[in-house]
C-alpha cells in the first residue's frame, strides 16, 4: 500500500505555480515557522481550533493536486514528517482509517529509519510504539461490543468489561501520539515536530463515510497530528446522508438526512482552516501531469493526434460553447486536473485497445462533445466492436449500502461517443444523487412494514450522542476534553425538538456501538425516564415510574461521586453496590421489555447501559462539576467508604440525593474554556443535569456537618426507644401484590417525603 | 404503642394506622422506610440542640452505643420527649394521609355508580 502511495505521490513531477499561495497558506495554518525551531522548544501549534486542514472543490478542481504539492514543498523544508497519503476508498472494508494509517507508517518508516537507527537506535521505539498503538485502536474500534456481549453473565462483570473498554480507549488515542513522537525522534526531529497526514478523497468511501470523518477528527486531537484531506464538499454530503439514510433504514428520509449530514460537515470543516485550489492557467493544465503518470497530458496528446488537425478541432469547439476565453493551440482542454485526467484516462484506453488504427480528429471531436455534455462525472468504457467486450475505465464506482439496500452507481445507458471499424468508445454518465433519491422513493413505496419514522431531531441527538461517544473514546483524565466537540456541536441538536421536546430539558444518549434498530425505543424510554425525574413527586408517584427513576438516579449519582468505573470496585460498600446491581438490571429489564425480539443480535440495552452508567458520569464529573462541589462528595465519600459509620453515611447520602437531578456546571472553569471547549455548546444540557445537583450539594456543604452528625445522634436514640420489629403479629398479609397494595404504599411514601423535607 | 422500647414499629402498627393491603414484603420495606424517616427526624432536631463542639463529642463517643446514649442523657435531656414527638407526629400523619385516601377512593367509586 505505501509503496504505492509514494510512488503515486512522488509521481508528481510538476507543481503549477500558481498553487504556491495556496501551499503557502497551508504552511501558515499548520504553524508559524518559529513553531519548528529545531531546538526543542516548540510550541504547541495546535490552538484548541483542531488541526484538522481541509482542501475542498469540486471533483477535478485540483485538491489532490494541491495537497500533493503542499506535501512536497513540507518534505523540502523538513518542517514536518509528512506521512504518505491515505486513501480511505482503497481500505478494506473492516480497517478503520487509524488502524490504515498506522499500517501504511509501519512500511513507510521502516526503510526510511534504516539510516537513522544505526545513529540513534530509535527504529525499534517507533515499531514498538507503532505495535502497541494498532494493538490499543482494534481493541478500541473492534473490541466493544463483543466485550458486553462475552459478560451477559452478571451485571457487575458488565460494567468490570466496560470500564475496560473505556481505558482501553483512551489508551488508543495517547498510543497514537507516542507514535508521531517516536517517528520524531526516529528522523532526529524534535517529538513535537507537526505530522502530516495526508487524506486524499476522505469522501470517495461513502460506505463508511462516517466512520472515517470520526477517525479524522480522532487523529486532529493527537498534538502532533496535522491531517490534511481532500474534500468534495457535495459528493461529502451525499456520502454522508446516504450513510445516515442507510444507518436508519429508511427511517429517516434524504431531506432531513442531508440537512443533518451539512450540520455534521459544518462542524468539520471550519471556514478559517479550509481552502480552495485556485484555477489553473491553460498552460498549467496543458503541463500538468496526472497523478501517477510521468508525462504530461499536453505530451500524450501531441504524441496522439495531428497537432494542426488538433488545433482545428479546438476552435470549433470553443466557437461552439462560446468561450471566448479559450484562446491558444491547446484552449479546449478541460478546465480542471480531473477532466484532464479523464481525458488522459481516455486516450490511454484508447491506446490499450489493440488496434493500429488512429482515431481521426472527427472522433475525439464527437468524444469530447460527449465528454461536456455529460458532465463532469461520467463513465468512459472502451470496446472491442468486434467482440463486444467491454472495458470501462473507472471501477470500483458501483456503490452499495447493504443495510438501506441503496445502490448508488453509474446511471443511465452508455451512449458510443466514438464507433470506429474496431473500436467503441461508449460514455455514460455517474449520478450518485439520482441513486439516493430512488432508494428514497423506493423505501416509501414498499415502505407500509417499516411503519416507523424518526425525526431529524431524534438523529440530531444520536448524532449528537455519537460525538460523545468520541469524545469518550479520546478523553483523558486530567486533560481538557477533545476541541473538537465546540460551539458547533451541539447548535443544531439545540435547535430542533426532540420527540416533540426541545433539547433544552430532554436528552438521551446512545452507544456509538449499539445498532440503531431500535434507536426510537431507546430515546423514548430514556426521555421518559427524564420526564419522570423532572416531574412533582406525587405525578411520578401516579406514573408508577418513583422506584425506577429513583434507582437510576441514585445509579448515576453515585457513579458521579467517583467519576470513574472505580466506583464499581465499591465493594466495600455492599449497599452501593447491591443498589447498582439492581437499577442495572432494573433498567436491563425495562428496556429488554420493550422489544425482546430486536435485542438478541446486538444487545442495545447493554451498550445504552454501558454509556448510560459510564460514559455519562464519568463526562459530567471531570467537566461540569466545580471543583469544590467535587472536593465536597469526595469529602462526604471518606466517610462511605471508611470507618464504623459506612452504612450510615451511604444510606444519608442515598436520602439526600435520590430523587433529584443535578444542574451544576463549573461557569468559571467553562469560560476559562473558551468556546472551543466543548461544554460550552452543551451548555443547555449541563444547565438541566448541573443546577440541580450544585442544589443538594449546597445542602451537604453548608451544613455538612450538622447533618452528618444528626442521623448517627437518631439512630443512637431509636435502638433503645423504638423497637422495630417485623413479627407478623395479627397482620393478614396480602398473598401478592395488588393495586390496593400499590397505592397503600404511594401514600405512605408521600407522607413519608412530606415529612422529611419539613 | 407503648413496648419494652418504648415505642413500636411493627406489621401491627401498619394495621392499626389502616394500611392493611400490602404483601409481608411491603410490610418490611413500609417500616424500614419510617424508621429511616424517624431517625433522620429525630437525629436533627437532636442536632440542632447541640452547639459545635458537642456535636464532635458526640460523634467520637458514637462508637459506644451505651455512652453515647448516657451523654445524651446528660446533655439533651429531653431527648426522650423529642423522640414521642417525633414517633406520634408522624403516625398521625400515616393514619391522616391513608384515611383521606380511603375516602376519596370511595367517593369516587360512589360518584361513578351514580353516573352509571
Amino acid at each position: 500500500m505505501s509503496s504505492r502511495a509514494d510512488m503515486v505521490w512522488e509521481g508528481v513531477l510538476t507543481t503549477p505555480a500558481s498553487l504556491q499561495p495556496q501551499v503557502a497558506q497551508i504552511e501558515q495554518l499548520i504553524g508559524p515557522s518559529e513553531t519548528f525551531k529545531p531546538n526543542g522548544t516548540t510550541t504547541h501549534f495546535s490552538d484548541g481550533a483542531g488541526s484538522l486542514i481541509a482542501i475542498t472543490g469540486g471533483r477535478g478542481s485540483g485538491k489532490t493536486t494541491l495537497l500533493a504539492a503542499t506535501c512536497a514543498h513540507l518534505r523540502k523544508t523538513n518542517r514536518a514528517v509528512v506521512l504518505p497519503p491515505l486513501q480511505p476508498q482503497i481500505f478494506e472494508a473492516t480497517d478503520s482509517l487509524l488502524l490504515a494509517l498506522l499500517i501504511q507508517v509501519e512500511d513507510w518508516i521502516s526503510s526510511r529509519l534504516s539510516r537513522a537507527t544505526n545513529e540513534n537506535g530509535h527504529g525499534h521505539d517507533v515499531m514498538a510504539a507503532i505495535a502497541e498503538a494498532t494493538r490499543g485502536i482494534s481493541v478500541s474500534t473492534g473490541g466493544a461490543l463483543e466485550a458486553l456481549h462475552a459478560s451477559r453473565e452478571s451485571t457487575g462483570q458488565y460494567g468490570v468489561d466496560a470500564a475496560s473498554i473505556v481505558r482501553h480507549r483512551v489508551r488508543a488515542a495517547s498510543q497514537l501520539e507516542r507514535v508521531f513522537v517516536e517517528i520524531a525522534r526516529g528522523l532526529g526531529l524534535p517529538p513535537t515536530t507537526p505530522v502530516i497526514v495526508p487524506i486524499d478523497d476522505a469522501d470517495l468511501s461513502p460506505v463508511h463515510v462516517r466512520g472515517i470523518l470520526d477517525a479524522i477528527r480522532a487523529l486532529a486531537q493527537v498534538s502532533q497530528a496535522v491531517p490534511i484531506i481532500c474534500i468534495d464538499r457535495r459528493q461529502l454530503q451525499l456520502g454522508v446522508a446516504a450513510d445516515i439514510v442507510g444507518s436508519y433504514k429508511g427511517h429517516l428520509n434524504y431531506t432531513d438526512a442531508t440537512q443533518l449530514s451539512t450540520q455534521v460537515i459544518a462542524k468539520m470543516l471550519r471556514p478559517e482552516r479550509t481552502i480552495s485550489p485556485p484555477w489553473l492557467s491553460i498552460p498549467e493544465r496543458i503541463a500538468f501531469t496526472p497523478i501517477g503518470e510521468t508525462v504530461s497530458l499536453g505530451a500524450l496528446l501531441g504524441e496522439r493526434s495531428d497537432p494542426t488537425s488538433l488545433s482545428s478541432l479546438i476552435w470549433s469547439l470553443a466557437e461552439r460553447y462560446g468561450d471566448s476565453e479559450l484562446r491558444g493551440a491547446n484552449a479546449w482542454l478541460p478546465e480542471t486536473p480531473r477532466e484532464l485526467e479523464y481525458v488522459w484516462e481516455t486516450v490511454s484506453a484508447i491506446q490499450r485497445v489493440p488496434s493500429s488504427e488512429v482515431l481521426p480528429v472527427h472522433h475525439v471531436r464527437r468524444l469530447i462533445q460527449h465528454l461536456f455534455d455529460y458532465g463532469r462525472e461520467y463513465d468512459v468504457a472502451v470496446e472491442s466492436a468486434v467482440s463486444g467486450v467491454g472495458k470501462s475505465s473507472k471501477k470500483g464506482l458501483v456503490l452499495k449500502w447493504p443495510a438501506a439496500s441503496l445502490g448508488v452507481a453509474a446511471a443511465g445507458r452508455f451512449a458510443t461517443a466514438v464507433s470506429t471499424g474496431r473500436l467503441r468508445l461508449r460514455v455514460r454518465k455517474l449520478a450518485r444523487i439520482t441513486a439516493i433519491v430512488a432508494a428514497e422513493a423506493s423505501d416509501a413505496a414498499s415502505g407500509a412494514n417499516e411503519a416507523r419514522s424518526l425525526s431529524p431531531g431524534t438523529v440530531a441527538g444520536i448524532q449528537a450522542l455519537e460525538e460523545l461517544a468520541i469524545c469518550g473514546r479520546l478523553g483523558t483524565a486530567g486533560k481538557v476534553m477533545p476541541f473538537y466537540i465546540g460551539l458547533r456541536e451541539f447548535e443544531f441538536l439545540q435547535s430542533v425538538p426532540i420527540n416533540g421536546e426541545t433539547t433544552d430539558d430532554q436528552f438521551f444518549f446512545m452507544p456509538d456501538s449499539s445498532g440503531v434498530q431500535a434507536i426510537n425505543r431507546a430515546g423514548t424510554a430514556w426521555n421518559d425516564l427524564v420526564s419522570y425525574a423532572r416531574r412533582s413527586s406525587r405525578e411520578r408517584q401516579r406514573s408508577g415510574a418513583t422506584e425506577m427513576v429513583r434507582k437510576l438516579i441514585h445509579l448515576v449519582t453515585t457513579y458521579w461521586l467517583k467519576g470513574t468505573e472505580s466506583a464499581l470496585a465499591a465493594k466495600r460498600i455492599p449497599a452501593l453496590q447491591r443498589s447498582m446491581q439492581s437499577a442495572s438490571l432494573e433498567y436491563l429489564k425495562r428496556v429488554q421489555n420493550d422489544d425482546v425480539s430486536h435485542h438478541e443480535m446486538y444487545s442495545l440495552s447493554r451498550a445504552y447501559c454501558h454509556w448510560f452508567e459510564q460514559r455519562l458520569p464519568y463526562l459530567f464529573h471531570q467537566n461540569l462539576l466545580e471543583r469544590e462541589t467535587v472536593s465536597v462528595i469526595e469529602q462526604w465519600l471518606d466517610a462511605i467508604s471508611a470507618g464504623p459509620r459506612a452504612v450510615e453515611a451511604t444510606t444519608e447520602l442515598r436520602a439526600a440525593l435520590e430523587g433529584r437531578f443535578s444542574k451544576k456546571f463549573d461557569e468559571e472553569r467553562r469560560r476559562k474554556l473558551g468556546e472551543n471547549s466543548w461544554i460550552y455548546g452543551y451548555e443547555a444540557l449541563a444547565g438541566n443535569i448541573g443546577t440541580e445537583l450544585h442544589a443538594d450539594i449546597l445542602v451537604f456543604r453548608d451544613p455538612y456537618n450538622e447533618r452528618r452528625r444528626s442521623r448517627p445522634a437518631g439512630s443512637k436514640v431509636l435502638v433503645g426507644a423504638v423497637g422495630l420489629s417485623e413479627a407478623k403479629g395479627t397482620y393478614e398479609y396480602s398473598t401478592h401484590n395488588t393495586v390496593e397494595g400499590d397505592d397503600d404504599m404511594k401514600v405512605l411514601l408521600e407522607v413519608l417525603e412530606q415529612y422529611r423535607s419539613r | 404503642m407503648t413496648t419494652p422500647h418504648g415505642l413500636e414499629l411493627a406489621p401491627e402498627t401498619l394495621w392499626r394506622l389502616g394500611y392493611r393491603n400490602f404483601t409481608r414484603q411491603q410490610v418490611k420495606d413500609a417500616l424500614h422506610e419510617i424508621y429511616e424517616a424517624l431517625e433522620l427526624a429525630v437525629g436533627s432536631r437532636l442536632a440542632n440542640q447541640m452547639n459545635k463542639k458537642q456535636l464532635d463529642e458526640f460523634e467520637r463517643l458514637s462508637t459506644s452505643d451505651q455512652r453515647a446514649l448516657a451523654w445524651l442523657e446528660k446533655t439533651v435531656p429531653n431527648y426522650k420527649q423529642v423522640v414521642h414527638d417525633e414517633y406520634d407526629l408522624l403516625l398521625r400523619r400515616l393514619e391522616g394521609a391513608i384515611t383521606l385516601a380511603r375516602r376519596q377512593h370511595r367517593d369516587r367509586g360512589m360518584s361513578g355508580e351514580g353516573q352509571s
